[in-house]
């Protein structure tokens, strides 16, 4: 053991034993060790808020981004193919199949839900609905491949509106069709990042230790200021008010932490537009395309007389008119994907923001070192003094 | 001093003792099972209803949590999931060939000692499939539903005064078209599984016009499709089902299995008989947009078996599908959950959300069920059908039943093309390898 620690454990002996008669070196010891506690107190909870907040950060622009921005474009891009299927194979062009444009569409989805894949923000839960929209998509592109080998003439043109309807049916059916999964999912999604965001830096498990700890830190450090300028008639002790300015400016940068949830608020509210986007328009085009495929193939424009299934979905395609004017088709879906773009990458911004706020524990670590020392120096002469006399 | 320092703790105490308690009385988590089956509806009365009662009976009596996959394309889902690597534990499938191929690549687990003796002798037919063809003929598939085929539906208002008992009788009725009112209400939509309503038609003809052997044969792939029998049996649903059904071949094949029936039932009628499944009994109900309301078994519609061809000396033949429950993974929720599914207990929970309108494989699940006249009608013919064989495609290896299902699609679409259509079909007979078919009897 060094000299100097001997001398401290002396000291520290001689206070706790109570030989000396004043009750002063008990109160510094007792409020050096309670400010210590404090410190090491306030940088834990406030690391916590940032861990939090840094997790949080992560897992927006990680998970959710990627997850939410997968499934929207997968969805845009089956609706899209779908409509690139039944245009070009209305049009008579069975020799180039479904379309170049149809395949590209198909492998925009497949990127998407591989995307939603690997970010995996829903669990397995969510795993398993990606794997039901993927076996749905693999039917569907075969019924959409097998519709297209048909034979120009009346038969081939009934077995061709057959096929598309079916697989139509697969992407569009509000009972387990592959958007309604694809919705469901969003929805999962949706759930999983608000729960992500409220356990982030907000969180009350995480503020509420750290306030705690930073308001009774603050009200020793205080109190310990009272205790020197009354006792030693000091008006102020440099140690501690130094430590007082450093926990302050700690509580300043876990305050831009906790502030910084607001961008990952914000990021939430975007990706829940994307989520809750109305996309009843988009596709009410091709599905009019579809009917008309339909009534073509079955030789009359009265559906009634092409059987209930062809009534019921003429009735519905009724119910929702596509927008006015072929253009507007178009341009409803190039807001929408404007709109999801802009949205996923406010997202991302977002979380990056938030993320570099997180980002900032070797800054409170450093802090919370140097509160330690200023407080330590701030005792160091009046534990000295006592040290002396009481040996 | 003391009692004030313990008037402090007591009550820190008793958190604590609570809250050990709440740990220990918290449920304990007994893992996971996940199922694909393709039964979708979230209303009180449809199937997906009845069987979320029956997996949440599985998770109140064992603690087991279920996930539940639903969609109509269950084979291809356990095909694309089977590929990933990640098969569903427990997967329900009506093709016995499906199930066979996957045992016999050993991706499917036997079910000896998984259901015992006790649930065997339950059963109403020996369903318990032996599936991998050996020796040993071990069991790999439980019975859980029974779909009767064959009926013949009818309207009340629309129907015909006398029913008839013979083809002759029925193809008679066929031609007597009425204006405006067409025979035969007829379906062949459904999804990637589109077809199938017809190729039922043909199996029947068969079954019924040359007896379970030739079926037999036929689904066994040891018939030629241009045979005779087989020929005939497309003929006949050109002729006496496509040529006088509501709309045409058009609306046949543009409409949906579960919307054809309709017509049956609305006043005036636009069709007057319907040939389609025990199933039908719910489906029927379904349509609660009538007028009238909800179509009622026995009031608004009835059935007739498919009629006999005269001077046949084989009994009266019945065929019939039925759900089958597999395991893909053998884990210890995954054999609780097919055992369960396999008793009275689970299948009579499905019974009583379905009204009494299914036919389940236990013949213990019926007891305290009431069923409407309809259900008890076929309740009777699934327990005394004197031949009762599964449904032939079925029992064909996938590829054979997807070329027959599109095979009925063009068959509608062009009719004179059959020689080219049959032709087709038995080049993709000839080229499955033998062991790749089923040889099950029909029960007795």
């Amino acid at each position: 053991m060094t000299a100097p620690a001997r001398r401290y454990g002396a000291a520290v002996r001689a206070l706790i034993r109570g030989r000396s008669r004043s009750t002063t070196p008990r109160i510094l010891l007792a409020l050096i060790i309670a400010l210590m506690a404090a410190t090491l107190l306030v940088l834990v909870t406030g690391l916590m808020v940032a861990e939090r907040g840094r997790n949080a950060a992560d897992a927006v622009r990680t998970r959710a981004v990627p997850a939410v921005s997968g499934i929207v474009a997968a969805r845009t891009a089956l609706v899209r193919a779908d409509a690139a299927a039944v245009e070009s194979l209305r049009t008579g062009a069975r020799l180039v199949g479904p379309g170049e444009h149809f395949y590209n569409q198909i492998a925009i989805a497949v990127q998407g839900l591989t995307r939603a894949a690997g970010a995996n923000l829903a669990g397995e839960p969510g795993n398993r609905k990606l794997r039901l929209a993927a076996g749905l998509l693999t039917s569907y592109t075969r019924l959409v491949q097998q519709a297209a080998t048909h034979p120009d003439g009346e038969a081939g043109e009934l077995l061709r509106a057959r096929d598309l309807y079916s697989a139509s049916q697969l992407l569009h059916d509000p009972d387990g069709g592959a958007l309604a999964h694809l919705d469901g999912l969003l929805a999962d999604y949706d759930r999983a990042l608000h729960g992500r965001v409220e356990a982030g830096a907000r969180h009350p498990g995480a503020v509420l230790p750290w306030a705690l700890a930073t308001a009774v830190a603050a009200a020793l450090l205080v109190a310990a200021l009272v205790f020197f300028a009354r006792r030693f008639r000091r008006l102020v002790n440099a140690g501690l008010a130094a430590a007082l300015a450093l926990l302050l400016c700690q509580a300043w940068v876990v305050l831009g932490v906790v502030s910084a949830h607001d961008h990952l608020r914000r990021a939430s509210d975007a990706l829940s537009g994307l989520v809750h986007q109305d996309r009843s328009a988009a596709g009410a085009k091709d599905r009019e395309a579809l009917r008309d495929l339909v009534l073509r193939a079955c030789g009359h424009d009265d559906p009634a007389r092409c059987g209930e299934t062809v009534a019921r979905f003429a009735t519905r395609v009724a119910d929702r008119p596509a927008a006015r004017g072929a253009d507007d088709d178009g341009r409803i879906r190039q807001g929408e994907e404007a709109g999801n773009q802009a949205a996923a990458d406010t997202a991302a911004e977002a979380a990056a923001m938030a993320g570099d706020a997180a980002g900032r524990q070797p800054l409170l670590a450093a802090l919370a070192a140097l509160a330690a020392v200023a407080v330590y120096l701030g005792f160091r002469p009046r534990l000295n003094e006592y040290r002396y006399r009481s040996t | 001093m003391i009692r004030r320092r313990f008037r402090l703790l007591a009550p820190l105490v008793a958190a604590a003792l609570a809250a050990a308690l709440s740990a220990c009385a918290a449920e304990p988590d007994r893992g996971a099972v996940t199922i694909v089956h393709p039964w979708g509806g979230t209303e009180p009365g449809q199937e997906g209803y009845a069987f979320r009662q029956v997996l949440e009976a599985f998770r109140a009596e064992t603690g087991i949590r279920y996930n539940e996959q639903v969609t109509r394309g269950v084979a291809q889902l356990v095909q694309a999931n089977l590929a990933a690597g990640e098969p569903p534990d427990v997967a329900v499938l009506t093709s016995a060939a499906e199930l066979a191929a996957h045992a016999r690549g050993g991706r499917l687990h036997p079910l000896d000692d998984v259901v015992g003796e006790t649930e065997r002798r339950e059963l109403r037919r020996s369903w318990m499939l032996p599936l991998d063809g050996g020796a040993g003929e071990r069991v790999y598939a439980v019975p859980f539903k029974v779909n009767l085929k064959g009926l013949i539906w009818y309207g009340r208002r629309g129907g015909p005064d006398r029913i008839p008992r013979t083809w002759t009788g029925l193809e008679r009725y066929a031609r007597t078209a009425e204006d405006g009112v067409a025979t035969w209400c007829l379906g062949m939509g459904d999804g990637p599984n589109s077809g199938w309503p017809g190729t039922d038609v043909i199996e029947n003809l068969i079954l019924h016009e040359h007896g379970p052997r030739t079926y037999l044969d036929w689904a066994a792939g040891r018939l030629d499709w241009r045979s005779e029998p087989v020929r005939e049996a497309w003929r006949r649903l050109g002729r006496v089902w496509a040529r006088n059904a509501y709309g045409g071949r058009e609306a046949a094949l543009l409409t949906d299995f579960g919307d054809a029936g309709y017509r049956m039932l609305t006043d005036p009628p636009g069709c007057r008989l319907e040939h389609q499944g025990s199933f039908m009994v719910s489906l029927y109900q379904n349509h609660r947009d009538l007028p009238g309301g909800p179509p009622r078994p026995g009031v608004d519609f009835d059935f007739f078996p498919f009629p006999k061809f005269p001077g046949r000396s084989f009994g009266t033949p019945w065929k019939a599908s039925v759900d089958l429950v597999g395991m893909f993974n053998d884990t210890p929720q995954a054999r609780r959950l097919v055992r369960f599914l396999a008793g009275a207990q689970a299948q009579r929970i499905w019974l009583r959300h379905t009204g009494g309108d299914a036919f389940m494989a236990n013949r213990n699940a019926d007891t305290g069920i009431s069923r409407n006249p309809v259900s008890r009608r076929i309740a009777e013919h699934v327990d005394r059908a004197e031949i009762l064989c599964l449904d032939a495609a079925d029992l064909m290896p996938a590829t054979m039943r997807e070329a027959f299902q599109r095979g009925v699609l063009e068959y509608l679409a062009d009719p004179d093309r059959l020689p080219e259509i049959l032709a087709d079909l038995d080049d993709v007979r000839r080229g499955i390898p033998q062991d790749h078919w089923l040889s099950l009897r029909c029960t007795e």
